[in-house]
């Protein structure tokens, strides 16, 4: 038996991902450094003392059945600006996601052997990709808060502003992650479709969609979720549901009914948990 | 007889990945008539995939005209171009299919060329034509997997599904790259029979890909040899020799000297007694 031979020499790791790596760890380290941030204090004696003092105020949640009753319709406002929220988002999301997709407009597999694409022409056919990323960063840029507090002015006080905001952030969102998704998703099916002589849109529908429906469903339903808690912050800035009242109680230093309406707002997040759990084992 | 594939001096080139130019395909020149059946023969980096792909017209000749039944597809609009590339059925070595989607949706896809994206949609919440779907399963042998998901299926039952979206298509040609690549042995026969019987039956013109010699020479009456692009013989199998093939594939990357002599002379052995 002869000896093995020796393996070849291990190739180098790619230059420069050491020093990205030592960057990243000295960004977050500068940046405890500079927000002043010191862990140990949340550890002396006399914050944890403080700590327990406001912890203990919450404590028991207030579960007095007439309190209770007056949460129910802010619960359900909760549940409704979260869902009217990401209906909007999706409504504007979907398009802008089919056009932010590169391999939808930038070439590759599905314009091989196309019709002579001069300068003019293929620019064109790139515009909608441009033009819907600038948009979406646009949206995504600006967080739901602020935008609620813009249609705020627009709609008046309630929850037409938080569906609004809510609708127009998570667009800017689902837009990019949906693209995102797209474009992960093995592109040669579709690029089949389009060669035996369909159009992009029918090869698109038939070979990407698919492929990738589970991991937009799960994702939007992900964001749904994150709609629930977001539509409770956006109560703050006065656009009804839970965090209206979470906002009241606080301000008036309930801090027992406080208690009671974060549980609801759990018992929701659960909730929505539950659901999208059971709706991504429906379509596995 | 009409001619369907002309292909005029064609050259394409491929950038590579280091910036250096590879020449896939160095002035073919080939004439395919209506209902003809031919194999394309040769070693890897030949250029058979391009030259298939030049014929579906997924890529242009870099110089040179390639017309299909006597159409010049550069010289076409768009819709034109659709409607010419809808003429030709082309089966992937990699299947291409979607496999998520039930064979029957898988199947139904080489209609899209003829749906509107309305019909199209309605289709994939519930299946249009399903009589003609299941006409297309049974003739390639897969009609009791026409309601199970594609990604269910073993290697060779996708290779007869994207031969069924080929059918379905109705197209004048097919074309197929190393269909039986991924079938075992003793079904890659069959697979081949039946392309073959759908260009006796139907009239449909067939370019194979093959990487499977014997195969190629058993079953189809015009053999392409393709050698560092460029078309090294075009002959019926009774004129292939066994120095020939040799030539055809001195060089080959993927076997040594001995390896390719030793095949060749299985693969002469076999088509004498046969």
């Amino acid at each position: 038996m002869s000896a093995s031979p020796a393996p070849p020499p291990r190739p180098p790791l790619p230059a420069g991902r050491f020093a990205i790596f030592a960057a990243a760890s000295a960004a977050i380290l500068a940046s405890f450094q500079y927000t002043g941030f010191n862990p140990a204090l949340l550890f002396s004696a006399e914050s944890l003392g403080a700590i327990a003092d406001f912890g203990m105020g919450f404590l028991p949640p207030d579960l007095s059945p007439g309190f209770l009753a007056t949460t129910l319709e802010p619960a359900l406002e909760t549940i409704q600006l979260a869902t009217a929220g990401m209906a909007v988002a999706l409504l504007f999301g979907i398009p802008l996601a089919l056009m932010a997709t590169g391999t939808f407009h930038l070439g590759g597999a599905l314009f091989e052997g196309g019709t002579p694409a001069g300068g003019p022409r293929r620019a064109l056919s790139a515009a909608p990709y441009w033009i819907s990323r600038l948009l979406l960063n646009g949206m995504r840029s600006i967080p739901e808060l602020i935008w609620a507090l813009l249609f705020v002015r627009l709609a008046g006080l309630g929850p037409a502003a938080g569906i609004l905001g809510i609708g127009v952030a998570y667009a800017g969102i689902l837009g990019k992650v949906f693209a995102e998704i797209m474009e992960g998703t093995d592109i040669r099916p579709a690029a089949a479709l389009v060669a035996a002589g369909s159009t992009r849109p029918r090869a698109i529908l038939y070979g990407v969609f698919p492929g990738s429906f589970r991991t937009l469903l799960s994702y939007a339903l992900y964001r749904w979720e994150c709609a629930m808690r977001a539509a409770a912050i956006l109560g703050f800035v006065g656009a009804g549901g839970l965090g209206q009242q979470i906002e009241i109680s606080m301000r008036m230093f309930e801090h027992q009914r406080t208690a009671t309406l974060i549980l609801e707002l759990f018992l929701l997040v659960t909730l929505s948990d539950v659901i999208s759990a059971h709706l991504r084992r429906k379509f596995a | 007889m009409d001619t369907a594939f002309e292909l005029v001096d064609v050259h394409k080139r491929f950038r590579l990945a280091n910036g250096d130019w590879n020449e896939a395909i160095r002035g073919v020149s080939l004439t395919v008539r209506q209902g003809e059946s031919i194999a394309v023969i040769g070693p890897s980096g030949a250029g058979k995939t391009t030259l298939l792909r030049l014929l579906n017209l997924t890529l242009r000749p870099d110089s040179g005209e390639v017309r299909i039944n006597g159409t010049d597809p550069s010289r076409v609009k768009v819709r034109a171009l659709r409607r010419l590339r809808a003429r030709t059925g082309t089966v992937y070595q990699q299947h291409n299919l979607i496999p998520s989607l039930r064979t029957v949706h898988n199947i139904l896809a080489g209609r899209l060329s003829s749906w509107s994206i309305l019909r199209s949609l309605h289709s994939l919440i519930s299946p249009r034509e399903i009589g003609s779907a299941a006409e297309a399963a049974r003739k390639v042998g897969v009609l009791d997997k026409l309601w199970e998901r594609t990604d269910r299926l073993s290697g060779g039952e996708q290779q007869r599904v994207a031969i069924a979206r080929a059918l379905i298509q109705n197209p004048r040609h097919l074309l197929a790259d190393e269909p039986v690549a991924s079938v075992d042995p003793s079904r890659a026969d069959a697979l081949i029979t039946l392309l073959r019987e759908l260009n006796e039956s139907e009239g449909k013109t067939i370019v194979v890909n093959l990487h499977d010699v014997p195969i190629a020479l058993r079953h189809f009456p015009r053999i392409l040899g393709l050698h560092a692009g460029r078309v090294f013989f075009d002959l019926p199998p009774g004129e292939i020799k066994a120095d020939l093939l040799m030539r055809l594939y001195e060089g080959d990357e993927d076997m040594t000297e001995g390896e390719t002599r030793a095949w060749i002379d299985e693969t002469m052995k076999g088509s004498l007694a046969g």
